[in-house]
């Protein structure tokens, strides 16, 4: 049981877990009761489509990598969607084409760094514009709608938790099945330094196209997931969405340098955003200051987490004897 | 294979590895073709290496660092098999005597234990031909006992190794034949048992080396020289406090196996532990940090050239200037070309990265660094690890040219013949050996010799010693 439990503390995810559930204790106090009605239901709706491209970015983030793309590639997802939807196409193949753009979309980025050996934050800043500026070729304004069956279902089913809980879940078996292949140990090693796994015989090349192609299908579902949503076409819907998706990683435990942190800590630190951000929304009045306050939680948050998880490291090596 | 550092002993392991592409000439094995473009093709045709800057990974565990190389599946499935996996890497640790690091963590593994783990991550993977590129440069005595077994037995297995040191006893003791290399040129190959240490030397060097470093030693008494330093130090690690004097000229020798608090003193003297009360030159000190320590006039010197040594991103002018530029605010240039030529750097411009330079040459030019702060006491901890004859015979010059001018060194080695042999050239000079957080034991004058020093590493106390 101890030793479960220093486990648990000593996993990276964990100070963005605590911080979490810290905040959703807080929340209880601010308005009591707010957790008695349909409010996590309607956070998750609203919130799945961010916590799921978390996961899939801080795959590309742990396997050294750097993305931020995922706002424009989200936009262009929702926009083809949408189109397909308008043009009366059965809806298996609008999901799966949402899927397709997105690999596509994450191919592409993978292509650029892995093998023409572009930089990560050059290459995805360039494609970020590419997507976007064809979503916003395809549609010129917000309009549309998709089959409202599949809105009524997201919103209904299981009421209403359902629908974004099935989509967080198969993203996240994804990443577990993944971290028990050979793929999984090799994005760590070329994670944290990519000539020595190159010298231990990983493949650098394939695991850099396969995360980036990977972190795309999840981007695709993401998308999917935020059309259902709001049901509706917009070419610029998620252009502000990358830097908290990056935001909702760095929170998570993951390392900007690479190699270090579990993409689970995504799923902690973009619902810990997500709380923020709702939390602002319902108690400050004028939306002068929501950006502001936001901020403020948000930077205390951060430096929580790093103090929390510098007390357990120095525990942890006290105990283990070492320097 | 011997050679001075830069002599390409290191690109020709990597070419053969697969890590460095060949832009002429042809290899065979077998009486094949050898011809590989990455390091996946040369494991496929069982052409292992173990590489000096170590490829282990620290956010791994030690299964999977050892496996990497060759990790298992499960039949007909995707998922690792990590219990094959384990048992893999508890058969080889066995091997190894080692069998115990197995649920560690690399980062808090000593120097020569990683090492030990870098041979088992070529072993698992079954070498035709394997290369060991400078991996007992950091091992103990007993460690390269084993390795020697190891690989005696690899050798009745038909196994070509390839084995590269700086360690000349060593090459005697393992190695059939010998190749010399020197600025990328094959000077020759020799059977072992016909070559003498001597010989070897100046084959590697291209100069007639069959004398000893000059001895010009005018012995001082230690009681003629004023104390500079006295410092308390206090060793977290072992809880225990250590007392040390330093005379000015003088050079202090820190033995000892690994481990013994030996790093841990030198830094805590450069504050990069605890603060440290100490009186430098009569008066009362306390330093919390290194840029403190630098002001005051120390020096240090890290063997571990990667992580304490080079900016590595930045120019060969720009790692020399780094400690008088930024920290000592010193504006005017010293004449960078004099001072490196005057170390024995060998580069072709000063703008050029740090990085373009053979391992040796890089360390030269952080201790040419060192050198021309001015200052007064020098800490070095391990600072010719893994660099060949030639260039640690520079560097003792250059403490010695310190010592002269009248600074003070304290030294720690690994190697305890350098301990010995450094000790000889100074005139002035101790040994302290270090056992668990403490001087065990300190030599002057005869006393300094390779049996005193290995008796009292292992903790036996000093009668004991003397009766032996």
């Amino acid at each position: 049981m101890k030793q479960r439990l220093i486990k648990l503390v000593q996993w990276t995810p964990f100070p963005a877990l605590a911080l979490l559930i810290f905040f959703l204790i807080l929340n209880q106090f601010l308005s009591p009761g707010y957790l008695k009605g349909n409010f996590m239901s309607s956070f998750l709706a609203a919130n799945a489509s961010v916590i799921i491209v978390s996961i899939g970015t801080s795959i590309v983030l742990i396997g050294g990598g750097m993305d931020i793309s995922m706002g424009g590639l989200l936009c262009l997802v929702n926009v083809v969607y949408v189109l397909l939807a308008e043009a009366k196409v059965p809806l298996a193949v609008c999901l799966i084409m949402c899927i397709v753009i997105g690999f596509a979309g994450g191919l592409l980025n993978g292509l650029c760094i892995a093998v023409f050996r572009v930089t990560p934050l050059l290459t995805t800043f360039a494609t970020s514009f590419v997507f976007g500026g064809i979503a916003l070729w395809l549609m010129k304004a917000p309009h549309g709608s998709i089959q409202r069956e599949i809105v009524k279902w997201y919103f209904s089913w299981l009421k209403g938790y359902g629908a974004p809980i099935l989509f967080i879940g198969i993203t996240i078996v994804l990443w577990l099945v993944i971290k028990k292949t050979k793929m999984g140990v090799w994005i760590y090693a070329v994670g944290k330094d990519e000539v020595k796994a190159y010298a231990s015989g990983v493949p650098v090349r394939t695991v850099k196209l396969f995360m980036y192609g990977f972190s795309g299908i999840i981007t695709g579902i993401g998308g999917m997931v935020l059309t259902t949503y709001i049901g509706a076409g917009d070419p610029l819907i998620a252009v502000s969405y990358t830097m908290t998706i990056i935001a909702a990683c760095v929170i998570g435990g993951i390392l900007l340098t690479g190699g270090v942190g579990d993409a689970i800590g995504a799923l902690f630190g973009s619902m810990f955003l997500g709380l923020i951000i709702t939390t602002v929304l319902s108690s400050v009045r004028d939306s002068f200051y929501h950006n502001f306050v936001q901020g403020i939680i948000m930077v205390m948050g951060v430096i929580g987490a790093i103090l929390l998880s510098r007390v357990i490291n120095s525990v942890k090596y006290k105990s283990l004897g070492g320097r | 294979m011997v050679g001075g550092n830069g002599s390409g002993k290191s690109t020709l392991s990597k070419i053969l590895g697969g890590s460095a592409l060949q832009d002429s000439g042809e290899v065979l094995l077998d009486g094949q073709p050898y011809a590989v473009k990455s390091p996946i093709e040369a494991k496929h045709k069982g052409v292992i290496i173990t590489s000096q800057e170590l490829s282990l990974l620290p956010n791994l565990n030690i299964v999977e660092n050892v496996c990497l190389c060759n990790m298992d599946r499960k039949k007909r499935s995707a998922f690792l098999d990590y219990h094959k996996m384990e048992q893999r890497t508890r058969k080889v640790l066995k091997r190894l005597g080692k069998e115990h690091l197995i649920d560690k963590e690399i980062n808090m593994l000593p120097t020569n234990e990683q090492y030990l783990l870098e041979l088992a991550k070529a072993l698992v993977q079954i070498p035709r031909v394997l290369i060991i590129d400078e991996i007992t440069s950091a091992l103990y005595k007993g460690d390269v006992a084993l390795v020697k077994t190891i690989l005696e037995e690899l050798k009745q297995k038909g196994v070509v190794i390839l084995f590269i040191s700086h360690r000349l006893n060593e090459v005697f003791d393992l190695c059939d034949s010998v190749t010399v290399l020197r600025n990328g040129d094959t000077v020759g190959t020799f059977k072992s048992a016909e070559l003498s240490e001597m010989q070897l030397i100046s084959y590697m060097s291209g100069r007639d080396v069959t004398q000893e470093h000059v001895v010009d030693r005018s012995v001082i008494k230690s009681g003629d020289q004023k104390v500079i330093l006295e410092a308390k130090v206090h060793l977290e690690e072992f809880d225990k406090d250590i007392e040390l004097n330093v005379v000015q000229g003088e050079f202090i020798g820190v033995a000892g196996l690994d481990g013994q608090g030996q790093s841990e003193m030198l830094r805590t003297l450069f504050g990069m532990g605890q603060p440290v009360d100490l009186t430098f030159y009569g008066q009362q000190r306390r330093i919390t940090s290194p840029s403190k320590a630098i002001k005051m006039g120390f020096a240090f010197l890290s063997g571990n050239r990667e992580r304490e040594g080079i900016f590595k991103e930045r120019s060969i002018a720009e790692n020399f200037n780094a400690v008088n530029h930024l920290v000592l605010n010193r504006k005017q240039d010293e004449d960078v070309d004099t001072c490196l030529k005057k170390n024995g750097v060998k580069y072709h411009g000063t703008k050029d990265l740090i990085t373009s330079l053979s391992g040796g040459n890089q360390q030269k030019v952080v201790i040419a660094r060192w050198t021309y702060t001015g200052a007064r006491i020098l800490l070095a901890d391990d600072p010719t690890k893994g660099i060949d004859i030639q260039a640690r015979r520079d560097a003792h010059e250059t403490f010695c040219r310190m010592i002269q001018e009248g600074a003070s060194v304290i030294m720690i080695s690994s190697d305890d013949e350098e301990l010995v042999e450094t000790s000889k050239m100074m005139p002035l000079a101790r040994v302290i050996v270090m056992y668990e957080g403490q001087i065990a034991r300190t030599l002057i004058g005869e006393d300094i010799n390779l049996e005193a020093i290995a008796a009292s590493s292992s903790g036996q106390s000093s009668s004991e010693v003397k009766e032996s």
